[in-house]
């Protein structure tokens, strides 16, 4: 006959409505012992799990506890040595006692000692997104010594990070400290960095995924192109610069930016006239106008999503006339303008040609805004400070407003930066401005404001006015969490297995998540989060590595 | 060697940063008319692809056998450009890298002219220096695939289990008798109120029972000596007095006659000499703390199971690890330094953390928040944010996890006490998660009043009430309130024990006082010393998931490291020119490594360095009076050269300011990157340490006419890369001071400076200074 235990776990946060008597009295029978426990996960509890395993000589366990990812480590190890297998029911979704009752008793029917095959491993894995988080994991995950993938959509890894400007607090130059660690990324053995391309399809679970890429085609041969930019010169059509938000030209024929990696050329095929100039001067004969998009599949063991975030649409909130009134424009916007590679080549200067002298910066453009986004996202104050200290640095005469309703400077070095900034002149204002106008005449924006620490309604003309948009999820979360059986937060980020403890999992075992696709994060969160994946996906492949067990 | 020297020098616009002040079209031109000089050339971005492959390309073509690269700090691209140059073909340590970003055009932006004959000055030392330098190889060394974990709060546990899981074997040092950290004395750790329980006990027992983890309690690190993949550890195991046998039957505690305060319930109830920190403390087994025990017997006598010793004895141990993660945490602000708040002097004003131990159910009031005056449930409650936070006069940063803590709690109060008013003062809500926004806007709608002002002062009236004066930013006056608790949201600090751990690892710590990262945006986990990683909050307040996050991301490090059996090490390191060396065995003493012993060679004595110990610090070559050592990459006569260079045009006009490569070197870089701006007339020259600098070099600078020198390198004691150059280098300045007359050089003309690298402001500060002392000596 054999012996079944039932332990169940009594944890304040899980068992206060269960009458634990109760339910131990309607199971129990002469073959079935009910062993209650208060935190049977801890050292204590796993004690007294030995001690009862032998003592009674039990040959079939259940633990019927919080959800088995908390502790599974625990207990899978604590009975190794014992013999019996671990069976787990989870109290989390159970409300009461009845309906534990019922669900042990349904799974003491079930056929016990099923033994699963041995998992499949593909010790390779999948990075989805280029931008700095995904780069960064993609590096360390290398380092550990397994190969990566990483599939980014664009032409160039780098993602938002590259088109900064400067970074906060240290005011370090963006791609000054980013492009070697992306050069890094497009020379390390085990990295194969996949660019323009697409997840068409995954397939698969931990261990064993198998994922569908269609690669966009470049229409100049990879292999071939050196980065030489002779086809640039001869290219007749000149087409507004996406890099540079559409401030600045460039031609059909381009690169993303100068630090691209990796540094090849692409064909923009919509507007290409086929005057096939560029095949003719190109040397190297790198260039295939019939280039066809290519499709393959990569069999991984793990998954890191670092696909990040995309910004608001600022003419979605219309007082303040983005996209009407020339001088409004997105922080994005003036990253660009203000840095030396952008489109006035970083001198500070409006479209018509007027120096900027006078610029307010308006917070929560889109975030903590229930019309819109209601979380906070995090970046945006530290980023208008940046900026303004940008300005001040071009002009130290220009005079900066910031318009804000929490200044959140809660970073390491963050609120230093904040208190001297404002010793240094830049004007912090408590209370978003309700609208901007445009003076017909100077194309100045005008903006309507209440300083709430004064209480007073004021007007006033800028030269230019930056909105701080909020960062919202990439538009290509929901397909993928549907590919991948995830769940999406109610703002549309990945949801992580716990806020708390488990921030860099899902519930997919296999899937991971680094930066900004998880919600609003600074560049050094990022960093970390992403070295963190690279720590999971070696736990994964060293569990899954083990010996085929019963369950 | 009769090598001709071919130099191909690089100038980086680096965007508009360099060439918006340098010109630096005139600085190539320059470069290209300098002895040696093949080509010199100027590039947007020298790190970027085409930067690098253009370096690449010269080199192939015109057979450059040195390369210049005048652009940021090395301590930024160095690895870079070594690599570009290896690529090529060439060695490594045969590129230099001249810093006209940080030392140039960040820090002189209004001055353009002066701007450009400083960057020209730099390429030309820089150039100088080229010629003389010789290849090296790295060393390669075994790594012990062991990890060293300092802390066992939840940043420490996670980054064991993580390293552990991955098959390697890790020590985890806790100085306290449980592991847990400051999250054990929460009572609800998220916005989702999980139970701290879930989320600590399986990550404490999974530590302990892990059989690649091995758990020191009540231990602390007492030494490091070694470098990356070899470190040796020396750990104290203080006596628990109570054996693992311990059955937990409390009898001892029982009869226990010393009541001492408990620190886990913030001091709120007592404890007894021999006690379970915790319920569910891990290791679960009894400690006495022998400061309070009176060693009466008693707890001896009622052991049912003869586990308590009282005559355990401290052990020592020694520990080979390959790498190591500070995980040493915070501790929380005492409101007793802020009088306003009168914290301690009266019984209603608690912490947040006292808070969070009557929330517990197991905490000292079974988790009701009552008074502690008169245990009645309080009617009128104040939060006070930014309490140790955001202040002039204290600590400048903000601590982050307060105001979500607060609103955590302000939530949990008016569920327990729907009728209560509670009212939170603040500066700025700062909610940084995506889900908090909506839990403060639910707290908002349940009633909690959140006023925006500035605390005067609390004082207390009848009945042990309180009266907290305001300055209220919405009214702009002052407002009385009358509370009946008031809860001080205290902000969070470094650990003390993080200052032990600084002066044994060497890691620097920032103006706040916490750790610093290796670089603060793309390096957060990194610090400066190869092998040593952070997590957790002893880098800066941190919130759970950022510290768990954190903490897997230097497991990751640690991964990576052990990935390989053997590694790299740089080739900079010093070496003995036996023919010269007299065997005095001065650098043999004044060695922090001892990487230098004695060895006899035709029946002389002769130093010799050993090549795995050895740091490449040069103290040795500071040292030896007769000039035998060498230290690689900084040699005398590559100092020499750069002086020479520096001093060639009115040399009387300048400051040659040597500086180290970790504090002072880095304290200038951030000058820059501060854009912290001073006088054009100073010529930095790096070394490793400030103890490789001679009586002799100094002297060098003066007798080329050098107005004014300025020596620089980490304060004393503890935070010098190589434990005790900063002091070798005191020693000969303040020798050098006292000669200085006879040679008829006033001694105010030589300057010694402790700069970290953090302090910007005072290398800003020194240079100010003592460009006006040459101006007034001139005048």
């Amino acid at each position: 006959m054999t012996k079944t235990g039932i332990f169940l776990c009594v944890c304040p946060s899980a068992t206060s409505a269960i009458d634990i008597e109760k339910t131990a009295k309607s199971i129990e029978l002469a073959d079935r012992v009910v062993y209650p426990y208060r935190y049977l996960c801890s050292q204590r509890g796993l004690r007294f799990l030995d001690d009862c395993i032998d003592k009674d000589k039990l040959d079939r366990i259940f633990i019927v506890a919080c959800p088995e990812d908390i502790h599974r480590h625990v207990f899978k190890r604590a009975s190794s040595s014992k013999g019996p297998g671990i069976e787990y029911i989870n109290i989390g979704k159970i409300k009461d006692e009845k309906g534990l009752i019922d669900s042990i008793k349904e799974r003491l029917k079930e056929d016990r000692g099923k033994v699963i095959k041995e998992e499949v491993m593909t010790r390779e894995v999948l990075v989805i997104g280029g931008g700095v988080g995904g780069v960064q994991a993609a590096l360390d995950i290398a380092e550990e010594g397994y190969k990566v993938y990483v599939v980014e959509r664009t032409l160039s890894v780098g993602g938002v990070m590259a088109q900064l400007d400067k970074t906060f607090p240290t005011m370090d130059c963006s791609i000054c400290i980013l492009g070697p660690k992306l050069v890094d990324a497009g020379k390390t053995p085990n990295i194969e960095l996949i660019t323009n391309a697409d997840i068409k399809n995954i397939t698969g679970k931990a261990g064993d995924f198998n994922v569908e890429v269609e690669i966009q085609p470049r229409y100049v041969d990879m292999e071939k192109c050196n980065g030489c930019s002779a086809c640039v010169e001869v290219c007749p059509v000149i087409l507004p610069n996406e890099w540079d938000l559409n401030l600045k030209p460039r031609k059909c024929i381009y690169v993303m930016f100068a630090q691209s990696v990796p540094l090849r050329y692409t064909i923009d095929k919509e507007k290409c006239i086929e005057c096939e100039l560029c095949k003719k001067v190109c040397e190297l004969d790198a260039i295939n106008l019939d280039e066809e998009p290519k499709r393959r599949t990569l069999n991984v063991g793990a998954i890191v999503l670092a696909t990040g975030t995309q910004t608001f649409d600022a003419s979605r909130k219309k007082q303040y006339g983005y996209g009407r009134i020339k001088n409004v424009v997105t922080n994005m916007e003036f990253e660009r303008i203000i840095c030396a590679s952008g489109p006035t080549s970083g001198e500070l200067l409006r479209p018509d040609g007027k120096h900027i002298k006078k610029v307010a910066f308006i917070q929560c453009v889109g975030s903590r805004d229930i019309h819109f986004h209601e979380y906070c996202s995090s970046y945006c104050c530290m980023a208008s400070i940046k900026e303004g200290r940008l300005v001040m640095e071009h002009d130290p005469d220009a005079e900066v407003w910031i318009f804000y309703n929490d200044l959140r400077a809660f970073g390491k070095g963050f609120e230093e930066l904040y208190v001297r900034s404002e010793k240094e002149g830049i004007k912090f204002i408590r209370g978003l401005p309700g609208e901007i106008r445009e003076n017909a005449e100077t194309e100045d924006p005008i903006v309507t404001f209440e300083d709430t620490k004064t209480g007073k309604v004021s007007e006033i003309g800028f030269d230019m006015v930056v909105l701080a948009v909020a960062l919202e999820p990439s538009e290509q979360n929901p397909r993928l969490a549907e590919m991948l059986d995830l769940e999406i937060d109610p703002h549309g980020f990945f949801k992580e297995l716990n806020s708390t403890s488990r921030p860099l999992e899902t519930s997919n075992r296999g899937v991971f998540l680094a930066g900004t696709c998880q919600g609003p994060k600074d560049i050094p969160e990022t960093v970390a989060q992403a070295s963190g994946t690279a720590a999971k996906v070696c736990t994964l492949f060293s569990e899954i590595n083990q010996p085929a067990k019963r369950l | 060697m009769g090598e001709e020297i071919r130099i191909g020098v690089y100038v980086c616009h680096c965007g508009k940063n360099i060439a918006a002040v340098v010109d630096t079209s005139t600085v190539a031109d320059f470069a290209s008319s300098l002895n040696d000089v093949v080509v010199a050339r100027e590039n947007t971005y020298c790190c970027a692809e085409t930067g690098q492959a253009q370096i690449r390309d010269d080199i192939k073509e015109h057979n450059l056998n040195r390369v210049v690269i005048a652009s940021c700090s090395p301590k930024l691209h160095e690895p870079t450009f070594r690599r570009t140059v290896t690529e090529a073909g060439l060695n490594p340590y045969l590129m230099e890298m001249v810093n006209i970003r940080e030392h140039c055009s960040w820090v002189h932006m209004r001055e353009r002219d002066a701007a450009t004959k400083k960057a020209m000055d730099l390429v030309k030392m820089g150039v100088a220096k080229a010629r003389l330098l010789q290849p090296l190889s790295d060393r390669e060394v075994p790594t012990t695939k062991n990890a060293l974990v300092i802390g066992g709060g939840i940043a420490g546990l996670q980054a064991a289990t993580d390293i552990a899981n991955a098959g390697h074997r890790v020590y985890l040092v806790e100085k306290a008798p449980t592991l847990g950290g400051k999250v054990a004395q929460l009572s609800g750790v998220s916005s989702d109120h999980q139970s701290p329980e879930c989320l600590l006990i399986p990550m404490m027992t999974g530590a302990i029972i892990h059989p690649n983890i091995e758990v020191f309690t009540n231990a602390e690190v007492k030494s490091v000596d070694g470098y990356i993949g070899n470190f040796k550890v020396r750990i104290i195991k203080h006596p628990r007095y109570v054996k693992e046998s311990c059955i937990l039957c409390g009898e001892c505690s029982a009869v226990c006659p010393v009541e001492v305060s408990n620190e886990f319930n913030a001091g709120m109830d007592s404890r007894k000499a021999i006690y379970l920190p915790f319920e569910q403390a891990t290791p679960s087994t009894y400690v006495v703390d022998m400061k309070h025990c009176t060693r009466c017997g008693l707890c001896v006598e009622s052991c049912p199971v003869n586990a308590i010793d009282l005559e355990d004895r401290e052990e020592e141990l020694e520990l080979e690890v390959g790498s190591i993660i500070v995980a040493t945490g915070f501790e929380s602000f005492d409101p007793r330094n802020k009088p306003k708040y009168s914290y301690s002097q009266f019984k209603n004003v608690i912490t947040s953390l006292q808070l969070e131990r009557m929330l517990d159910p197991e905490g000292p009031t079974g988790g009701k928040p009552l008074r502690p005056s008169d245990g009645r449930k309080p009617t009128k409650i104040a939060f006070i944010q930014c309490v140790g936070s955001r202040e002039e006069d204290g600590n400048q940063y903000c601590s982050k996890i307060c105001c979500m803590s607060t609103i955590k709690q302000a939530k949990t109060l008016k569920t327990l006490f729907p009728e209560a008013d509670i009212t939170v003062y603040y500066r700025d809500i700062r909610l940084t998660k995506k889900e908090l926004e909506k839990m403060y806007r639910e707290v908002r709608e349940a009633g909690v009043l959140f006023v925006r002002g500035d605390i005067k002062e609390v004082s207390e009236t009848e009945g042990n009430n309180l009266l907290i004066k305001v300055h209220s930013e919405t009214l702009n006056r002052m407002i009385s309130r009358d509370i009946e608790m008031v809860i001080l949201a205290v902000g969070l600090e470094p650990c003390i024990d993080g200052n032990l751990i600084k002066e044994i690892i060497k890691v620097p710590t920032g103006t706040d006082g916490f750790f610093m990262e290796a670089h603060p945006k793309l390096r957060p986990i990194d610090t400066v010393i190869d092998g040593v990683y952070l997590a957790g909050a002893c880098l800066g307040p941190k919130d759970i998931a950022e510290s768990i996050a954190q903490a897997s991301g230097a497991a990751a490090k640690v991964c990576g490291l052990f990935s390989k059996d053997r590694l790299k090490l740089d080739g900079i390191i010093s070496k003995v020119d036996p023919d010269v060396c007299i065997g005095c065995g001065i650098c043999i003493k004044q060695c922090p490594f001892h990487a230098i012993i004695e060895e006899e060679i035709e029946e002389e004595k002769k130093a010799k360095v050993v090549e795995a110990a050895c740091k490449g610090c040069g103290v040795c070559a500071g040292a030896c009076p007769t000039g035998a050592i060498e230290a690689f990459s900084f040699t005398t006569e590559q100092l020499h050269a750069q002086i020479d260079a520096a001093l060639e045009e009115n040399p009387g006009e300048k400051i040659i300011a040597f500086c180290c490569n970790w504090c002072s070197y880095a304290g200038a870089d951030f000058a820059g990157v501060s854009r912290l701006q001073y006088p054009t007339n100073v010529r930095i020259i790096r070394t490793m340490c400030s103890g490789r600098l001679s009586k002799d070099i100094i002297l060098y600078a003066f007798e080329k006419g050098a107005g004014m020198v300025l020596v620089s390198g980490c304060h004393p004691p503890g935070d010098c890369h190589y434990v005790s150059g900063n002091y070798r280098c005191e020693e000969r300045v303040n020798s050098l001071m006292k000669t200085l007359p006879k040679k008829g050089i006033d001694p105010k003309r030589l300057r010694l400076e402790w700069i970290s690298a953090a302090e910007g402001v005072v290398f800003q500060r020194v240079t100010k200074e003592m460009a006006k002392e040459l101006n007034d000596v001139k005048g």
